[in-house]
């Protein structure tokens, strides 16, 4: 998922519950930033292709409104960067917390809980 | 080659110290070009030095460079393997930046920073760093929910070191320079480098909070919320965090892993001895397809 600067600001604007059609979008971000109705429509266009905005025309006009809201598209992006992941783990740019790779057998969880705790009794030990 | 040597040393890699293991790892990614220049020089070596001993010449059996021609097959296929090169570097740079645009989303929807971690207002356990050039931590509530203010510390910790070492450039610049290979080795050398640079940011951890086992604690409790989380929830995104090697990073932790070094020597020799044979391995290639051509 890729967005133009634009597209983000219109994307913020509508997730503040809004719905609102490409003048009223266009008259809240000429006095911010400028551009055209044109530029406003079209961004309006593209966001609803990507699937981010709805839209139900009313007379003659769009009424548009977010597909789905922030949190929801954050755990898209996430998931994204998840499949990213899965496909080829390496050539992901992140850097996480916790290395991924095979799962941990509970075997596997009580050996190294075991581990811990003795190192943690002997940093004790050590310690008094 | 470097395939070769790969599969070669690759059940030792991860009993060698973790410096060698990283410098191994950066010599397996430059060496590819690192060969094909070496072979490309040592062609030339006859016409810079007539009157020198050509025994190096005599081993790589390519000593008529002088003789290449653009227009020949020869040239032809030099600039398929350019364009084919080039095209391989380009794919893997516009991935890179397509990943690096919807990484800067998450910038902008991330909500307050505290102990130099944004959190991201999901249920998906995760922290991890993202960004090339300004890289960011992050955190999602779904796993600051749930940890201890000790286990937030050396997470904040461990992400600080991601950053202050510029760790997802260095993967990229892995990645790139490891695309060369066959999809085999290259997973192999990119997962055991994505798990050098874990190490080192453990270290780094370790000397400004010096209880390793309170870190091993902390790196064991996310995989273990990651794997309760993607038992609750049907959501595909938790299967893919909840696969961690922590078992080899405990054991670094914890010293219960034993090391062994590695002589400078054994490797400028192997380094050496792969490059004359990838060297060599040209002039079987050339041969094999002269043969073709005029057969």
């Amino acid at each position: 998922m890729q967005l133009g600067e634009l597209e983000k600001q219109v994307l913020q604007y509508f997730w503040k519950g809004r719905t609102a059609d490409a003048k009223s979008v266009y008259a809240h971000f000429e006095k911010q930033r400028g551009g055209t109705l044109n530029t406003i429509q079209s961004t309006l266009d593209r966001l609803f292709k990507k699937g981010l905005l709805s839209r139900e025309k009313q007379g003659h006009a769009f009424q548009y409104s977010a597909a789905m809201d922030r949190q929801a598209f954050i755990a898209k992006l996430i998931e994204e960067i998840g499949e990213d992941y899965s496909a080829d783990p390496g050539s992901t740019l992140i850097a996480a917390f916790s290395t991924f790779s095979e799962k941990l057998s509970d075997d596997q969880v009580s050996a190294l809980e075991k581990l811990i705790e003795a190192r943690r009794a002997a940093d004790s030990k050590s310690s008094c | 080659m470097a395939s070769l040597l790969v599969r070669l040393v690759a059940s030792r890699l991860p009993h060698y110290q973790l410096a060698i293991r990283r410098n191994l790892l950066w010599a397996f990614a430059v060496f590819p070009l690192f060969a094909g220049v070496a072979a490309a020089l040592l062609s030339y070596l006859p016409e810079w030095k007539p009157q020198a001993n050509l025994w190096l010449a005599d081993i790589i059996h390519w000593h008529h460079a002088y003789l290449f021609s653009p227009a020949s097959w020869h040239g032809v296929f030099l600039l398929f393997c350019l364009i084919g090169l080039l095209a391989l570097f380009a794919w893997r740079g516009w991935q890179g930046v397509s990943e690096v645009q919807r990484q800067q989303l998450l910038g902008l929807l991330s909500e307050r920073d505290k102990d130099g971690l944004a959190e991201l207002d999901t249920p998906v356990p995760m922290a991890f760093v993202a960004g090339l050039w300004s890289p960011k931590a992050y955190i999602t509530r779904g796993l600051a929910s749930r940890i201890s203010a000790k286990e937030r510390r050396v997470i904040s910790l461990h992400e600080q070191a991601h950053i202050c070492r510029r760790d997802p450039l260095a993967k990229f610049a892995f990645s790139l320079l490891t695309c060369l290979y066959p999809p085999g080795v290259r997973r192999f050398l990119q997962a055991e480098f994505e798990l050098a640079i874990e190490q080192l940011a453990d270290e780094w951890v370790v000397q400004r909070y010096p209880q390793p086992a309170i870190i091993a604690q902390a790196l064991l409790q996310v995989e273990k919320i990651a794997v309760n989380a993607q038992d609750r929830q049907a959501d595909d995104a938790y299967s893919y965090f909840a696969r961690h090697a922590v078992e080899r990073r405990v054991h670094h932790l914890l010293g219960v892993s034993e090391y062994r070094a590695l002589p400078v020597v054994t490797v400028v020799v192997l380094a050496i001895s792969a490059t004359l044979s990838s060297a060599a391995g040209v002039d079987v290639l050339h041969h094999l397809f002269e043969t073709l051509f005029l057969h």
